[in-house]
């Protein structure tokens, strides 16, 4: 590609595409960025996502590129999963808006776009924290504006002043600096626009990947392909590893598309991560294998998963109500629960598979409901669900809660003979008035707030911070709750993951009656993947 | 001639009270299998719960007889009546004392109060203290209206389990059958009983109960029922004392109520100022 001085429709799509491929092949690395070693909705995934998920929607190409950038836009805000994909989604719904009636874009215009879209960020967080993506878009537009020059000069200079950015976030945010780690967020940025610039003139993207941890994050694929495959053939969702040594990303991606959809493969050259949908996983697994070894391998029946989901989860029409509320729940029994005390219904989602912005917002439409009050129940769909509510037809208020104990406590208060803002208000108290801890596995090696952590060892989060690490669920149970101000009265809902049976559930509680007097101890089946347990105290 | 009141034993009206302001308590029936107690005559509310708890049988209770408001009728002499009682949606009380009241020898005007326990009572000894006051039938009868018109109850259930059982609380109904185990805040207005909220544990069901009523004060009187619950309600009490204009009462739940809601229920009468 000669080194242009306008942009038209076609290079935009084009430079998106390149973009995407480049935040794609880093996506691995990205998702070593977290800070946290949970199994999370990774960064990397959520950025890639919904990306993909603009990149596949039935896009009218044209050489209008303001009018490509609004379809980018709207697309890439329905596709947007996580917090981070949020914030990209809004990159590009600013972007477009300086590209408003544009039809093609020159060097002052991109520097326009780059600064509304850098605006559209920060405003889609209600108190954007710097040391961000937020920060790392700021710093590119700001960077870019340099004067007279070409398209490849202002995405040049906007990729270094990123660069810089993302070096810096370590010292505005303390978290990131005891991890020893950048933003993973504001990584992924700089490889869009590394990709970007690539494409502009005409040279492979070389991406600074600034000094993450230790990349050896080998934990668990993310279900987050899911939501993906709806209008796709099911089959078999297959995931495994394959470890070699000179393995050749391009080239098993190709062979791995050929028989397989919805493939994503990411990896270096000396692992490779398979997610796919086959009809067949056989001739997948074998293909692997003749690549290298294979490992982690997961295969999931999905013609039956989706059936049972349907079967159970399936409301088909809702009566039309004047307040409803939709929740995001990480399991079948959550979505039981939630809908037991009063949910009209639920979007199956949470940790490690954060929902698309449409994926609510269908929940938002099913619904049927003049007022729709959405309960995330995780820090990393709040954006999402927030974007969803204001791309609804009918009102929607996104009442913030942070784990799915908090979104049971918020819809006790739930009252439907009470105005909507009232419920809000009475909810967001209500889920204030508990603590959540969870118990699970850690994805990977990891030190934070002074605990060290050693990848596959149990450790327990209160209110989202690592407290207690161990090799045993019971002890990390016991020691999570004794680190809370728990009293005799108080209540303890240990809500049980996938991962355990009842009797031993059973067994645990047990152990935290006996552990703490006069508390009231409840167990219920929560059939949450990752988690051992979600536990409420009160 | 004056107007004597007359109520139920369901507005759970403690007898010191009643005799000192003339009400004359028409008592309902409890029934364990075959044994048949007088509400708040054979049976206290304390022992009614302990049992409730103990007992084999699950109790029930029954309106009281055409003849037992004969009997109170009568008792009221040339005296005008109002007769003031739990909800009809509740009880068949009501049936009974219309009844009586077409055999009178006077004027009886029945009063439905659509509420129960303390409810009941507040209505009944402002009624009475008026008609001591030498007021006629018609301003006593529109005292016990304007009375019942101004308040509102709340009360939090200790369990499910008595609702469980076959009790009838309204739309309470709603919450029956649900996975959680739940402590529910009931509010009865407009002669309806609704969930109004759900916690999970009985000091944050108290603190509702408490901010509920501080967001609706000042209130002219609180009354404050309960089920097996007095140390709860005395802390209650002494929250509430500074919203009310006059002293916080504290009464005990009787069966008719507490056959429903079991052991630990405690509720507040509010009444606006």
């Amino acid at each position: 590609m000669a080194i242009q001085d306008k942009i038209d429709g076609y290079s935009f799509w084009e430079m998106i595409q390149a973009g995407a491929a480049c935040l794609e092949e880093h996506s691995e690395s990205i998702n070593a960025l977290n800070v946290f070693p949970v199994p999370d909705g990774d960064t990397g995934i959520n950025m890639t996502l919904t990306l993909r998920a603009a990149l596949n929607s039935e896009i009218q190409v044209s050489s209008n590129v303001g009018e490509v950038a609004q379809a980018v836009s709207r697309a890439s805000m329905l596709g947007a999963r996580g917090n981070s994909g949020v914030i990209l989604s809004q990159f590009f719904k600013g972007f477009a808006i300086g590209l408003e009636n544009i039809e093609q874009c020159t060097a002052a215009d991109l520097l326009l776009a780059l600064k509304t879209a850098s605006e559209a960020g920060y405003e889609a967080v209600g108190n954007p924290v710097e040391g961000t993506i937020l920060t790392v878009m700021r710093a590119a537009a700001a960077g870019a504006d340099k004067g007279d020059q070409s398209i490849s000069a202002v995405l040049n200079l906007a990729l270094e002043s990123a660069e810089t950015a993302l070096e810096y976030t370590p010292s505005q945010l303390p978290v990131l600096a005891e991890a020893g780690v950048v933003d993973a967020g504001g990584q992924g940025f700089v490889a869009l626009l590394a990709g970007f610039t690539s494409y502009i003139d005409g040279t492979a993207p070389v991406l600074k990947v600034g000094s993450p941890a230790e990349i050896n994050s080998h934990h668990i694929f993310t279900q987050s392909d899911l939501g993906h495959t709806e209008d796709e053939l099911f089959g078999f969702c297959t995931q495994f590893l394959i470890l070699g040594s000179e393995l050749r990303l391009s080239e098993i991606k190709e062979a791995v598309s050929s028989v397989a959809d919805s493939t994503v493969v990411i990896g270096d050259d000396q692992v490779v991560r398979i997610h796919a949908h086959a009809s067949d996983p056989g001739p997948l697994l074998s293909l692997g294998l003749s690549y290298g070894n294979l490992d982690q391998i997961n295969i999931m029946n999905m013609d039956l998963q989706h059936q049972e989901f349907i079967s159970k989860n399936y409301k088909p029409l809702l009566n039309h109500s004047d307040q409803a509320i939709v929740a995001v729940v990480p399991s079948l029994q959550f979505d039981i629960l939630f809908r037991d005390q009063g949910a009209a219904l639920t979007v199956l989602g949470g940790q490690s598979m954060n929902p698309s912005a449409e994926e609510i917002l269908n929940g938002i439409k099913d619904a049927n409901s003049d007022h729709v009050l959405i309960l995330p129940n995780n820090p990393n769909v709040k954006l999402s669900a927030i974007q969803a509510s204001e791309m609804a037809e009918c009102a929607c208020t996104v009442v913030p809660t942070e784990s799915v104990p908090h979104g049971i406590a918020a819809l006790l208060a739930y009252n439907s003979n009470l105005e909507p803002a009232y419920n809000a208000n009475a909810m967001q108290e209500s889920a204030e008035g508990i603590v959540t801890g969870e118990v699970t596995v850690a994805a990977r090696d990891a030190k934070v707030g002074g605990i060290k952590v050693e990848e596959g060892q149990i450790i327990g989060m209160l209110e989202g911070s690592l407290v207690s690490c161990n090799d045993s669920v019971p002890e990390v149970l016991i020691d999570l709750i004794s680190k809370t101000n728990v009293d005799a009265g108080d209540l303890i809902t240990l809500y049980y993951g996938a991962d355990l049976k009842e009797d031993k559930a059973t067994a645990h509680a047990e152990l935290v009656r006996s552990k703490f007097d006069g508390v009231d101890v409840e167990i219920y089946e929560g059939g949450q993947p990752y988690y051992h347990y979600l536990v409420a105290i009160e | 001639m004056s107007v004597r009141v007359i109520t139920d034993s369901a507005s759970d009206i403690p007898p010191s009270v009643a005799k000192e302001l003339g009400i004359i308590v028409v008592p309902l029936t409890v029934m364990f299998g075959d044994e048949e107690l007088l509400d708040g005559i054979d049976i206290s509310s304390d022992q009614f719960f302990e049992k409730l708890q103990t007992s084999e049988f699950h109790p029930r209770t029954s309106q009281p007889s055409v003849a037992q408001f004969s009997k109170a009728y009568e008792e009221a002499g040339k005296n005008e009546i109002i007769s003031i009682h739990v909800s009809e949606k509740l009880s068949g009380t009501l049936n009974s004392a219309s009844l009586a009241a077409k055999e009178a020898p006077g004027k009886v005007e029945l009063f439905d109060t659509r509420g129960a326990s303390s409810w009941v009572a507040t209505v009944a000894i402002a009624a009475a203290k008026s008609a001591n006051e030498g007021k006629s039938l018609k301003q006593v009868t529109e005292v016990a209206q304007t009375v019942s018109d101004n308040l509102e109850a709340y009360f939090l259930l200790d369990t499910l389990e008595y609702l469980q059982k076959g009790g009838r609380i309204g739309k309470a109904q709603a919450l029956l059958g649900g996975l959680l185990n739940i402590k529910p805040i009931l509010h009865v207005a407009e002669g309806e009983v609704h969930p109004y909220e759900k916690v999970r544990t009985r000091a944050k069901g108290l603190a509702k109960l408490i901010e509920t009523a501080k967001k609706n004060a000042p209130f002219k009187e609180i009354s404050i029922m309960h089920g097996s619950a007095g140390e709860d309600a005395e802390v209650l009490s002494k929250s509430l004392a500074e919203l009310s204009e006059t002293p916080v009462s504290v009464r005990s739940v009787g069966p008719v109520i507490g056959v429903h809601t079991g052991p630990g229920v405690i509720g507040i009468v509010l009444r606006k100022a």
